[in-house]
């Protein structure tokens, strides 16, 4: 318990935000007051790293959709230019084989983040879920929820994600069904741990004075959760959603370099794991990748700590 | 006894250090330091240590069996005999390891009669490399195993001094220059700062314009022949070790330093800080004997819930560097689909994951008063 209990403290913020400080809050409230914080708190960084993530994010949809003339085919081998460093043609320079680094970086980065996306999204789902069930009714069903989620969470994640993947993918599957497996494997990575951030904000909030009163007030349980509660939760929801991302981004691409999972697509840790034979006479392979990779990171973690920043009053309040 | 903890601390170095001047194989010391750790942890709060050990029981249990049932929940005997072997398989050979690995019985007995063959160290042969699974596991582990000590010891001489400085000056330059730099470092994937630091460092690096960016100081892959031991050689040990180490090291250094930073902020507004200053206590000795314990505490438990994020940046970076550490052994299993090696080394390292945090609770214990003094 008392592990528990402290583990999440540095991840995330468990004093209530002092904005919210008063019965019945809404979501229409809170964000009316968000927006006050932003035109105070938020400073370029922030809009750079949310434009960036626009960017590639309308970018990889658009290169799936065939909508960037711009783009060449990823499978494509052009002659003569194979190692070639970047030039106008092949603006990122072009692989071992003449495949254009360009397009196979922005191709890759559907299943980069297409499968980091989903399994954030499937563990806010069913984290959240968890979460807020065994931080409100506490007693047994938090005991038995919370030690499913600690036994999840004594197995090293990238090392559960490996066996998961090794040994629940059929052998002979298709790219795509070891790309869905890979996808699940990393949901169930992420929903014990945003299950543990968010339990710990319900007990928190969930001995307020407004619950108190929707309870006096009928509210059956399951509106309490939902309107009451839940709106409080999510800011610590995203914040920790986005360093989720940015960390199953990592992951995804950790496995690709043990070869697990499908290796034959494209993905950013696909093509640095195929460059990193060639960093010698054609370094631009890894680095391009690696760049996209990086800075995708650095936006999703500063997001994530600006809007832990802006919830916590320990450190806003500084 | 005036400081248990102090006294546990330093028994378990000197075994460590004594020990391997002796020659004892790293895998006893390990086990002499858990059982001294231990015994420190019920000395200072008993009652605590059984509470724990209650509960990692279970854990155990289950780690274990999920890991045997993810190799052997589906399909029949035969299945799962051709699944281990490969493509190589003859009659002969399935019935022998179905005979080997009592494939036909109950999965529940399977399991039990797996668990007891496990427990004394026998986790199969490998078909592919003819050799023991345990055998290869413990030829890799110490290298595993020490390449996270020295990222570890490495992010902490980093992170502490930086941490404490900058919480020191929160707000100015430095403490905005080191954090901007933590964040960076946060978001580099360690695979990522590996291959380029094997470029830079070991392969000379990129050339712009006919001007080379880049040294070959180190050398770039390791094999199992060329490792060398400390005591073998230590400057050679050394050059194999750095840029693995600080790939890792770089990464955890930012998060303890943010960490560090955040706790100590608010440890130097308490009161006693305020008092020791009034009474006229020197800065160095306000910052490091007064504040930094009670602040290091969170540092503690996530440097063991970030063994977890090491565990897993060892096998990555290991196999970049090929290192013959547990990295690389699971990855060629991996490969050549070894399913026997690739379970050995899974159950290995949840096994050690959950011993490992079980020992930082007992450590939490032994250092934290509050802890310690709590009659539960």
């Amino acid at each position: 318990m008392l592990e528990s209990d402290l583990s999440t403290e540095p991840v995330v913020v468990q004093q209530p935000s002092p904005t919210s400080d008063h019965m019945g809050v809404t979501a229409d409230v809170e964000q009316e007051e968000g927006g006050a914080y932003q035109s105070k708190e938020l400073g370029l960084v922030f809009w750079l790293s949310a434009i960036w993530l626009a960017l590639l994010v309308v970018a990889t949809i658009a290169a799936q959709l065939g909508l960037l003339p711009f783009l060449k085919d990823p499978n494509t081998t052009f002659r003569g230019v194979s190692r070639s460093g970047p030039s106008a043609a092949h603006w990122f320079g072009a692989d071992n084989i003449g495949k254009d680094v360009f397009s196979r970086t922005i191709y890759g980065a559907f299943r980069s983040l297409g499968v980091a996306f989903a399994a954030t999204s499937a563990g806010l789902l069913f984290g959240g879920t968890v979460g807020l069930v065994s931080g409100f009714y506490k007693g047994g069903v938090d005991q038995s929820l919370s030690a499913v989620i600690n036994i999840i969470l004594s197995v090293p994640a990238l090392v559960l994600a490996l066996a998961l993947v090794t040994f629940l993918a059929p052998p002979d599957s298709s790219s795509l069904s070891k790309t869905i497996w890979a996808a699940v494997a990393l949901s169930i990575l992420s929903v014990p741990s945003i299950a543990r951030v968010v339990r710990a904000q319900t007990m928190v909030w969930a001995d307020r004075e407004f619950v108190l009163a929707s309870k006096t007030l009928g509210a059956r349980n399951m509106r309490i959760m939902i309107r009451e509660i839940l709106p409080n939760v999510l800011p610590a929801m995203f914040a920790f959603a986005f360093i989720g991302v940015a960390v199953l981004i990592v992951v995804e691409a950790s496995l690709a370099f043990l070869g697990v999972g499908d290796v034959q697509g494209i993905s950013w840790g696909i093509l640095i794991l195929n460059g990193r034979d060639r960093l010698t006479d054609a370094p631009h392979m890894v680095l391009f990748p690696s760049l996209f990779m990086f800075i995708t990171i650095l936006a999703l973690n500063y997001l994530g700590d600006k809007v832990r920043e802006i919830t916590d009053i320990r450190e806003s309040g500084l | 006894m005036k400081s248990p903890g102090l006294i546990t601390m330093g028994s378990s170095l000197a075994v460590l250090v004594i020990g391997r001047l002796a020659g004892i194989s790293f895998l006893w010391l390990s086990m002499i330091v858990f059982v001294i750790l231990v015994t420190g942890a019920t000395y200072v709060n008993g009652s605590y240590v059984i509470r724990r050990l209650v509960a990692l029981v279970p854990t155990l249990f289950l780690v274990t069996l999920f890991t045997f049932y993810l190799q052997n929940g589906r399909g029949n005997p035969e299945d799962i005999a051709f699944n281990i072997l490969g493509p190589s398989a003859t009659e002969e050979s399935v019935a022998a390891i179905v005979e080997d690995l009592h494939l036909d019985e109950p999965l529940h007995q399977r399991y039990l009669l797996w668990l007891s063959d496990a427990v004394q160290g026998d986790l199969g042969v490998s078909p592919f490399l003819s050799r023991p699974v345990s055998e290869g596991i413990t030829n890799a582990l110490p290298i595993s195993l020490l390449l996270m000590l020295y990222a570890q010891l490495t992010a902490l001489l980093i992170a502490v001094p930086v941490g404490v400085y900058a919480a020191y000056r929160a707000g100015g330059v430095a403490d905005r220059t080191s954090s901007t730099v933590a964040l960076g470092f946060l978001s580099i994937p360690n695979f990522v700062l590996a291959v380029v630091m094997i470029l830079t460092f070991a392969l000379g690096g990129l050339e712009i314009g006919g001007v080379g960016l880049g040294v070959e100081w180190f050398p770039a892959t390791v094999s199992s022949s060329s490792y060398e031991t400390f005591f073998e050689s230590p400057w050679g040990h050394f050059k194999q070790m750095l840029l693995p180490t600080l790939a890792l090291a770089l990464g955890q250094a930012a998060t303890y330093m943010r960490l560090l930073r955040s706790d100590m902020i608010s440890t130097l507004q308490e009161n006693f800080v305020t008092t020791a200053k009034a009474k006229g206590v020197s800065t160095g000795r306000v910052l490091w004997a007064h504040a930094l314990r009670p602040s290091s505490f969170t540092l503690l438990t996530v440097l063991g819930i970030n063994t977890a994020a090491l565990i897993g940046g060892t096998l990555i970076v290991e196999t970049l560097f090929s290192l013959p550490g547990l990295g690389t052994y699971l990855a060629t299993a991996i490969f050549s689909k070894d399913f026997l090696v690739v379970q050995g080394v899974v159950v290995v390292i949840a096994v050690g994951f959950v011993l490992i945090n079980f020992l930082v609770d007992l450590l939490y214990a032994v250092l934290d008063p509050r802890i310690r003094n709590a009659r539960v």
